[in-house]
Order: C-alpha cells, then structure tokens, then sequence
C-alpha cells in the first residue's frame, strides 16, 4: 500500500483552505503535533502545506499557477537514509514518511536531502517537522469514514484532492494516474514520489452565440 | 543555504587539524629535518583544532536528548559515519599526543598511533565532504569536486598552519620545503575556480519551468505559501547573492587563499605567520561561499526567473554565441 493525494491543477484556485485547514488541524485540532510554538502570531512560521503561485509570461500572455506542496511521501525518500538516528522513517504498511519527534537531533541533514523544500524546522523544540498525511486521522477507527483521510483533502472546497491507495488499480487514484497522466515533481532527482498532479489542460475556447448560429446554419 | 557557525567550524577545524596531521606523517614517513619539538608543537595544534571543531559540532544538534541515537544508520547515513570517524579520529590522536607527554621513550608506538591517526583524520575528512557531495537536491555540491575541494583546503589550511608553527619554533617551516605552500594554494586557488564555474552551471540548471511546468519566461514569485520565502524555516534555501557580493567573495577568496601565502611564502618567518593568517582566512570565506551560493533544487518554487535570451540562437549573418547586448 502506498497512500498518496492526487491534486488536479485544473481544480485548485489557489484558495489555500488546505493550507490553513492542515495548519488548524495540526495546531489546534483534538490529533497530532503541534507545529509551531506560537502558530497565529508568527506569519512566517511553519507550513507543512505551502500553496505556491505562480506567474509567467509579459503581459498579456501571462499563466498563473498554484500548486498546493507539501510532502510527496516519496518512494525513494532521500530525507530518510540521510537521517543518522533513524528519525526519519518510512512505513512499510502505508508508504507515509514520518518523523519521530524523540529520535531526531534537529541536524537538519534531512531538510537539504529532500529536493522538495517540504520540511520545516521548529526552533523552538529543536526538531524538523512535515507533512503527516494526517496520519492520526486516517489511523483513527473512532472517527466516520468520511473524516478518515487528510484535512487538506477534506477541505478542498473546489475536490481538486483525491486521496487513496495508488497501488490498488481499483482505487480513484490510481485510475486518475493512468487515464489523466498524472506526473510528479522533479522526477530526474530519483525520489520517485507519490504524490501526484493532474496535468493543466487547455482552457476551452470562448465561443460567441452569432458563431454558434452560423455554424449551426452551415450545417443544415 | 543559510551558513551556520557550527558548520563552518566543524568542517574547517577538522581541515585544519587533518592537514596538520598528514604534515606530521610526511615529515614521519619522509625523514624531514625537524627537531622534536617541532613535531609535538604540531600534534598539539591537530589535537587543539579537532577538539574545537568537534566542540562547535555539538551545536548543530539541537536536541542532544537524542544525540545517543547517532550511530544507529551507519549502512546508509554520511552523517552517522562522520560521527564515528570524527570520534575514531580524535581518540586515536589523543592517544599519540598523551603518549608523546607520558610515556616519551615509547616512540614506536607514538609513531604507529601518529600514523593510524593521520590515516583516519583522511578518511574523516573524505567523510564530511561525502556528506555534502552525494545530496542530489542540493545541485551545487552533487559532485566528486566537493571532496577534492574539501581535501585541498584541508591541505592548505594545515600546512600553512603546521609551516608558521615550525618557522615561529626555529624550524625551516615545512620541512625545508618552502615552496609546498605556496603549492597548496595554486592547487586550491585552480580547485575553487572550477567550483565557481560548477556553482554557476548547478544554479542555472535550477529552472521554474521544472517545478511550475509553465510556459515562458520570466517566472514571477507571486506567492511561496506564506508572506515571504521560508527562510526562517527552511535552512536549505537562502536568499540568492547579489551578483555584486558573489564576486567580491569569490576574488577575496582567491586573494586570502592563494595571493597572500604565495607573497608570504618568500618572507621568511614573519612572512610564514602571515601567510598561514591569510590562508585560514581565506579558506574560511571559501567555506561560507560553499554554503551561501550553493543552489537547492526547492528554489524553483521560492524565487523568481528573470527572462535570459538564448546564447545558440542563429539569426542572419551572425555566428553562434551570445550578443553582447543580449545580456541580462
């Protein structure tokens, strides 16, 4: 099994309700971590999901882009055989890669291995923090199936995120992979990662009703 | 990335003592005229160094509650390993120099543990630099460069040390060998050269079209998911030095480094001293430049891309290259 969030470019507005949604969880929620010592105050604190925009081009062909980031939960995690305590481990039942928070020394090692920029340091307690795939969620029986998957997913007003299984062909995941070409970031660093995006399509173009009707009056 | 303290010490100190310690062995193994004293003056000035460099590494920990865990992934972390041959180094060359004040007729053994000393300190230092040269992300360091350089300023930084510790004791300096340092640093100025050319070519590869799949340039940072870069979070990216601070970095470097001890070299013994000045610091600067232009492959998603016209492209009447006007 190797969990993962498939996240469609086409969808995501930049809204960034999966970055604040995985910060409140984090922080404030009933599981899990607390990222930052003093999360509301410090604007430029700790993210473990950071929505990037983007803009390229001269006026006025110019694209914009957002892309939500946070970690791949790599195949081949680079932060994990870095790391010299073994804080930085990958689990073999689910594929996420997690931190423990009483091994790691706060060296950092793990920061400059991820070819991502997705792991955050916390001065305060003197150790490197990420992404969780809210493991404490998806791991919580107590709680409805629907809440069992990651706040960013959850939260996503515009369902740009699907969570799920990528090595069961069956799973929605997996299917948007392979029928949508989902592609990865930076895969020529070799981390294989598992998080994936659904590639940006052509925006449709804009088509005036006198055009409809003399199309439409061609044909008949 | 941001250059922190501990690092530049560690790194540098560990240079500094491991090049003093193969000047040690040469003199062993090659019968230089040096007078006893001498060598002892140099064993003491590894040890001293490696001892502090070791120290300074305490502080990049930030939680030492789990520092006991250090050795646990030594079949595949650089950094565990640095931990052992690091401690192995300096355990070994504690041993020499109590020996050589305790038990001063034991020469053979001083000998053997100065020898097994000074091979470990090599292989030490080729640790550390493995540490930097085999992160693929951070594209400025992925390169069997990294360790040359590495060794390089060892050398330079040690022998200069080891040269004005002999001249101010009475020696000749290196063993009569006045023209190894001003060696050392040719060699270490031609090395960091090529590591400039290495850092250009690793931050220009670092494109936004990687990360963003957007077409056209320039690239606009609008937004890095928080007011500004992480920075403050984020050791891994640092802000791009102006072009300004990078060149007048990169020639103080070549200036400290290889103009002053190759001047000083010539000088006799206060020349030897100030040579040693310069080249430590110019080595040290060297290091900071190692990790304040070194380019990580997450910038593509924290700074901006300034449009650059291609230096192939082929009009009319022209040959390849860039125009002059062309540049940005």
């Amino acid at each position: 099994m190797q969990l993962t969030i498939i996240t469609d470019l086409n969808k995501c507005v930049g809204c960034k309700s999966c970055q604040v949604s995985c910060k409140e969880h984090n922080t404030s929620g009933d599981f899990g971590p607390v990222p930052d010592h003093d999360p509301y105050r410090e604007a430029e604190g700790m993210w473990w999901n950071r929505v990037i925009g983007m803009e390229a081009g001269e006026y006025p062909h110019v694209g914009v882009m957002y892309l939500p980031k946070a970690c791949m939960h790599c195949y081949d995690a680079p932060c994990v055989p870095v790391c010299p305590t073994g804080a930085s481990y990958k689990r073999d039942d689910n594929g996420v890669v997690l931190v423990d928070y009483e091994a790691c020394i706060g060296c950092q090692l793990c920061m400059w291995a991820c070819p991502y920029g997705v792991r955050e340091f916390d001065e305060h307690e003197g150790v490197v923090k990420k992404c969780t795939l809210c493991i404490d969620r998806i791991e919580d029986e107590s709680l409805p199936p629907e809440d069992r998957q990651p706040a960013c997913v959850q939260s996503c007003p515009t369902h740009a995120r699907t969570f799920g299984d990528l090595e069961d062909p069956d799973s929605a995941v997996a299917h948007l992979v392979a029928e949508r070409q989902g592609f990865v970031l930076l895969p020529e660093l070799g981390a294989r990662p598992a998080i994936h995006y659904l590639p940006r399509r052509h925006a449709p173009g804009i088509v005036d009703p006198e055009t409809i009707d003399r199309v439409l009056g061609e044909g008949s | 990335m941001r250059p922190t303290w501990p690092l530049l010490a560690l790194t540098l100190l560990q240079g500094v003592s491991w090049g003093v310690m193969a000047v040690v062995a040469a003199a062993l193994v090659g019968g230089w005229p040096v007078s006893t004293g001498t060598v002892q003056a140099w064993e003491w000035l590894a040890w001293g160094t490696g001892a502090l460099g070791g120290s300074a590494s305490v502080f990049h920990m930030h939680r030492l509650a789990a520092a006991r865990y250090v050795l646990r992934r030594l079949r595949s972390s650089w950094l565990s390993r640095e931990a052992l041959s690091t401690g192995g180094y300096m355990a070994v060359l504690s041993v020499a120099v109590a020996l050589r004040v305790l038990w001063p007729q034991a020469s053979g053994l001083w000998e053997a543990a100065t020898l097994l000393a000074a091979g470990l300190g090599a292989v030490a230092v080729y640790i550390t630099a493995m540490l930097y040269a085999t992160i693929p992300a951070m594209r400025s360091w992925h390169s069997p460069l990294t360790v040359v350089v590495f060794f390089a300023a060892a050398l330079l930084s040690g022998g200069a040390g080891a040269g004005a510790v002999g001249a101010l004791l009475g020696g000749p300096g290196l063993g009569g060998l006045p023209g190894l340092d001003a060696a050392f640093a040719l060699v270490f100025g031609a090395l960091v050269s090529l590591q400039i050319r290495a850092f250009r070519v690793a931050a220009a590869g670092v494109l936004a079209a990687t990360g963003t799949g957007l077409a056209g340039r320039p690239y606009r940072l609008q937004d890095a998911g928080g007011s500004r870069p992480p920075y403050r979070t984020q050791t891994q990216i640092w802000p791009v030095l102006p072009a300004a601070v990078r060149t007048s970095g990169y020639a103080a470097v070549l200036v400290l480094a290889v103009v002053g001890p190759c001047l000083a070299a010539a000088q006799g013994t206060t020349g030897l001293v100030w040579g040693a000045g310069s080249a430590w610091l110019g080595v040290a600067l060297s290091r900071w430049m190692f990790f304040a232009d070194a380019t990580h492959s997450s910038r593509v998603w924290f700074a901006d891309q300034p449009k650059t016209p291609s230096p192939v492209r082929r009009e009319p009447g022209r040959p390849y290259g860039r125009r002059r006007e062309d540049s940005v």
